[in-house]
This record gives structure tokens, sequence and C-alpha cells, in this order.
């Protein structure tokens, strides 16, 4: 699983990669958490389980991402990683650490545009721009 | 792969996309040319065409000179649609809904503020939370009250004594927007607002101590208050991450209402619904609530940036801090508008975007009727900012509206790269400029150079017209989210 930033003017692009749906949720969990807080450590304390309310995987994929952005804002959660189960995912992380942790960019919210999401037998890849 | 666009100068400050394809308008840009050739490499002009797609659009789908690329509609973009066959697009407001400046003006020169200039950053940096997970400790809304602050917005916060009533005279709509349904807003949403009322956030947001440096008109400046060397606090915020999870709640309802209603998108952040739609009347009360909710936040926040003068300089000075004015530059409206001689009743878009309201128009408070709505374009953190009013040409050509800031020029990464070897709060200071910041990326992707030169835009918008410059603001003290 890898992810690149792209370019964009004011906000933030990225692509991400996985061979499968599972290391596809846990390239976006690590985007994530580079996002907001660099290469600061980020240890599992915690775990939020985030549901999922449809049957869309494109759909899905970017519901979870978009519960990333709200668990940051709201509880100030952050990631290190994703296991998706039957009817969601839970997500490991820790609440930002203003000693440990490194603060980058607070992301406002996930945006529609320009959002891709593909799957086929070589893996899964996708395309997201955060809102900052 | 949408095919090129068609665009024809117009004259120097104007630029026509052609209607093409699913386009129902042109697009208007207003740039010069070298502005253009920037535009070039990014979708911006892309998303201009975009939003001449949308149904019920009156006149030309515009761009301003501070132009960038967005999602869905551009940053900078203004768009207008008939409240019968138009829709409302969560898109064309954005995600912090009612971001927006104010301006204070304070009873002092800027040889006044100068020796204690660090000190007042400090003051102000510690009064208003700014950065990741900012929250007031002071200050917890309980489900009614936040209610209260959803319906009521500034006049709240001058209710519980936040402000007074002259402050309300000095905002868009005296702070309080009608429409307003609490109900509509998701518990999520309050969820996420529930700490951060008189909080800055963060990316481009501020508090900035700046001061009169010039003047262009005179009597426009007097009538503002603002004399050469007076010490002014712009303050720069907006609805929060309640306003983004109401954006984002009703983004999920209105992808599925466009397709209900069969408007085609060129873009799914474009997603809308007609105006008379159960759908689009949940997100205007939403909206409205989210909206009154950012006027409320910087309501709170002008308490704290006079009680920090207060600190230093006294009560009689905090007292003597009068509001200039306080405008929106990411909201819809339901405003009147003359459309080939025929008034009209529009939803007005502005997606980074200010109102510009001309001298003598019936929406204006009786102290800005003759003069045009105040208008503040911020510049970025190194250089300088300005203060405009608003034309009548605005109001016959853009829907009485004009731009809203510098726009980005680098990206926030490119931007780093540029920032990573120096120090940047250090060269700022030996221009006469401490900043603080909640990090050092905030400082490094903000720096001067990541933004064009807001004179450049501001010469732009006074040239066409449709915004008439009065004065310009140099900062001295910035806090950054």
């Amino acid at each position: 699983m890898s992810f690149r930033l792209l370019p964009h003017t004011a906000d933030l692009r990225a692509a991400l990669d996985g061979g499968s749906l599972d290391e596809l949720y846990s390239a976006a969990t690590a985007l994530f958490r580079e996002i907001v807080v660099g290469q600061s450590s980020v240890v599992s304390r915690e775990e939020r389980f985030v549901p999922c309310p449809t049957s869309d995987q494109a759909e899905e994929f970017f519901r979870f991402v978009r519960e990333l952005v709200y668990l940051y804002d709201a509880e100030s959660f952050v990631p290190c990683g994703a296991r998706r189960v039957g009817n969601g995912t839970v997500v490991d992380g820790e609440r930002f650490d203003q000693v440990r942790h490194e603060s980058h960019h607070h992301p406002k919210a996930l945006t529609r545009h320009a959002f891709v999401f593909e799957q086929d037998v070589h893996g899964c890849r996708a395309e997201l721009v955060f809102d900052l | 792969m949408a095919p090129a666009l068609e665009i024809r100068q117009v004259d120097a400050y104007r630029w026509r996309i052609l209607r093409q394809g699913g386009m129902r308008t042109d697009g208007l840009v207003f740039a010069d040319a070298e502005m253009m050739q920037e535009l070039a490499g990014d979708q911006a002009l892309q998303q201009v065409a975009n939003v001449a797609h949308l149904p019920g659009i009156v006149g030309p789908s515009i761009a301003m000179p501070d132009i960038h690329w967005g999602y869905g509609f551009p940053i900078g973009g203004v768009a207008a649609f008939d409240h019968l066959d138009g829709v409302i697009s969560p898109g064309g407001v954005g995600y912090d809904i009612n971001c927006g400046v104010r301006l204070l003006r304070v009873p002092l020169a800027v040889g006044d503020v100068r020796p204690r200039l660090r000190e007042i950053v400090d003051a102000l940096y510690a009064r208003i939370p700014s950065g990741v997970g900012s929250a007031r400790s002071d200050l917890r809304l309980s489900g009614p009250e936040m209610d209260h602050v959803l319906k009521l917005g500034a006049r709240w916060a001058v209710g519980r004594g936040y402000g007074t009533e002259r402050d309300l005279e000095c905002i868009e709509a005296e702070g309080t927007l009608p429409d307003a349904e609490p109900a509509y807003v998701s518990t999520k949403a309050k969820t996420r607002g529930r700490g951060q009322l008189g909080t800055v956030g963060s990316g481009n947001h501020f508090v900035e101590v700046g001061y009169v440096a010039e003047r262009f008109d005179n009597d426009a400046a007097d009538r503002l208050g603002l004399s050469p060397g007076t010490v002014t606090v712009f303050i720069h915020s907006g609805s929060r991450g309640l306003g983004h999870q109401v954006c984002d709640d009703h983004l999920d309802v209105m992808v599925a209402a466009a397709a209900k209603y069969h408007i085609d998108l060129p873009d799914r952040q474009l997603c809308c619904a007609p105006l008379e739609s159960p759908e689009a009347q949940a997100y205007w009360g939403a909206m409205n609530a989210a909206a009154n909710f950012a006027f409320a936040n910087r309501q709170l926040m002008t308490h704290h940036a006079r009680r920090a003068f207060a600190d230093l300089f006294g009560d009689e000075v905090a007292e003597g801090m009068d509001l200039v004015y306080d405008v929106a530059h990411n909201i819809a409206k339901l405003e009147e508008h003359v459309v080939e001689g025929r008034p009209r009743t529009l939803c007005v878009h502005r997606k980074g975007a200010t109102r510009a309201l001309p001298p003598g128009h019936g929406e204006l408070h009786s102290r800005f009727r003759d003069l045009g709505q105040p208008v503040f374009i911020p510049g970025d953190m190194g250089r300088y900012s300005y203060v405009l009013v608003g034309t009548e040409a605005a109001s016959q050509e853009t829907f009485a509206s004009t731009c809203h800031g510098a726009g980005r020029r680098l990206s926030r990464h490119a931007a780093k790269r540029v920032a990573r070897p120096r120090n940047v709060p250090r060269e700022l200071e030996a221009d006469g400029i401490i900043v603080r910041a909640a990090s050092r990326a905030t400082v490094d992707e903000e720096i001067p150079e990541a933004y064009k030169d807001v004179s450049r835009v501001v010469g732009i918008v006074h040239a066409a017209g449709i915004g008439r410059r009065v004065a310009q603001l140099k900062p001295i003290g910035v806090v950054k989210g």
C-alpha cells in the first residue's frame, strides 16, 4: 500500500494504492495520520468504530475517510491503523498530544470533488481532495 | 475529458468563457492578462464553466481576480439562480459557511502599540484559542443554548454581554439571519461546534493587528474612522467544525436530490436541488443557522480581542474599539437584483467572494447607506490588506459582489518547501511584524509569497469598477490558526 500527494493550489490532494480493499483503508489511515501530525509517532491507545451504512464500496470508503476528519475535529483523535470488520471499520489511535505530536494540517472536510475509487484484480486505488 | 474552453478578452480586466456544450450561460472572469496566463495551469476556469451548467443560473458564472481551484465551484466564484426555477448548491457556499472578516478600529496610534506589540500578540494568542482541537474552556454550549446561538447569531453574543448594540449595526444582516432552522443542523454538527465558539480555527484564519498605512478616499476613510496611523484588528474565521459538518451532511442529501430531480452534474461536488424542494429548504435552514454560528463566533472573538487590549491599555481603550464592519465571503443569500431591466429574486452564491452593496441600497444600515457597504480584502501576513466600499457597477455586473482576498499562488506543499530553509517568523519580525501560530507548519504554509499580491487583485476590482478602494492597512502582529 502507498499514498502520495498530488499538486493542488489551495487544498490537499492525494492518490492511494492498495493490493486489496483492506490495504486501501490502511493507506487512507496512514495518509490521514501524515496529514495531521506528519511523521510524529502515533500509538494505539483507543479505538473507534466507523459503521458502514452502504453496500456501495466507493461510498463506504469515502464515508470512512470522512469519518476520520470528524474524529479528528470533534475528538482530536489521530488514527494509526484500521481493520475492516463485518459491518464497518475499527480505527486504532490516540488523542492528539501537544507534547508528542507535531501539528500539521487540520482538514475541514473530505470533498467529493475529483473523488476517484477504482477496484480491479490488481487491487484498489483512490484519489482524495481534502478541504483545508 | 471536457473540451478546451473558448475564452475571449472583453477589455483589460474582463474575459468571457463562451458558452459551449452543456453550459447554460457564459463565464465572466475578472483578471488581467498575466493572471489569465497563471490560471491556465489549474482547473479554476473549468470550474467557472462547470457552474454555468447548473439549472436556473441567471447572468454569467462569475469569477473574481482572486479565483483559484476549489472543489465544485472555484474559490472566488459568484453565481445567481432564479428563486423559482433555480437551485441551491452547498458546494457554491463551501464548507466554512459564513467564513468572513471583520475589522475593528482601536483608539490608539501605531506608535502607541509598537512598544508593547509582543505583549498584545501574546495576549490575543492566549485569549483566542487557535490550532488543532482549539476549544474554549470558559464556554461550552448546552443543547438549548446552542439552538439560541444558531437562531440569533451575533445577537445571542451581545445578549450575553459579548459586545454592544452598536456592533450589530455594523454586521451584515445585523448578525442574525432570520431563516435559520437549528432542527436541520445534525447532532454531529452541534457536537463539533459545542466548544469552538470564540476560536480562530486553523488554515488561513487569523487575528491580525495592523494600522492604516495609506488612504485612497479620505472622505470614505474618515466615515469609517480610519485615520492615518490608526491601529486596527482584523478577525478572519467562520463557522468552524459546525459549518463543515452542515455542508457534509447536506452534500449527501444533495447528491441524491440531484439524481432525483434529473440534474446533470459535471462534478459531483456541484450537487444541488431546486430551491423550492424540501432538500433545498433543509439546507437553507441549516446553512443560515451555521452562518449565525459564524457571526456569533466572530463576535466572541471580538470580545476577547477587546479584553486583550484592556489587559494592556485599560478598559477605556477596549470600550473605544468600534467595529467597522463584518462581511461574509462564503454564503448564499436571497436578494433582489435588476436583470435586463427587470427586478428578480435570486439566490446569490458567493464562495470566496464578498457582497458589495452600492450606496443607497436599502439593506444597508443607515450609517452606511450613503457610503456603500464596507468590504475588507485581507492580503498575506507580510504585506497589506485593503478596505473598499461597494459600487453601483458591482450591483449591475456582479450581483453586488467583489473579491475576498489575495488568492493562493503556491500550493501548501510548495510553500513549505520554499520556507523550510528559512526562519519565517524572524524574517517577518525584521519587517516589524510579530507572528504567533499553533505550529511552524501553519506559518510556513502561509508565507507571504504563497499568495498573489493582494494589491493586484484589488487594483483589478477597483479599475473594473466592482469595488472602490478606500484604505490600505499594514500588519504588525498576527495570530495564525
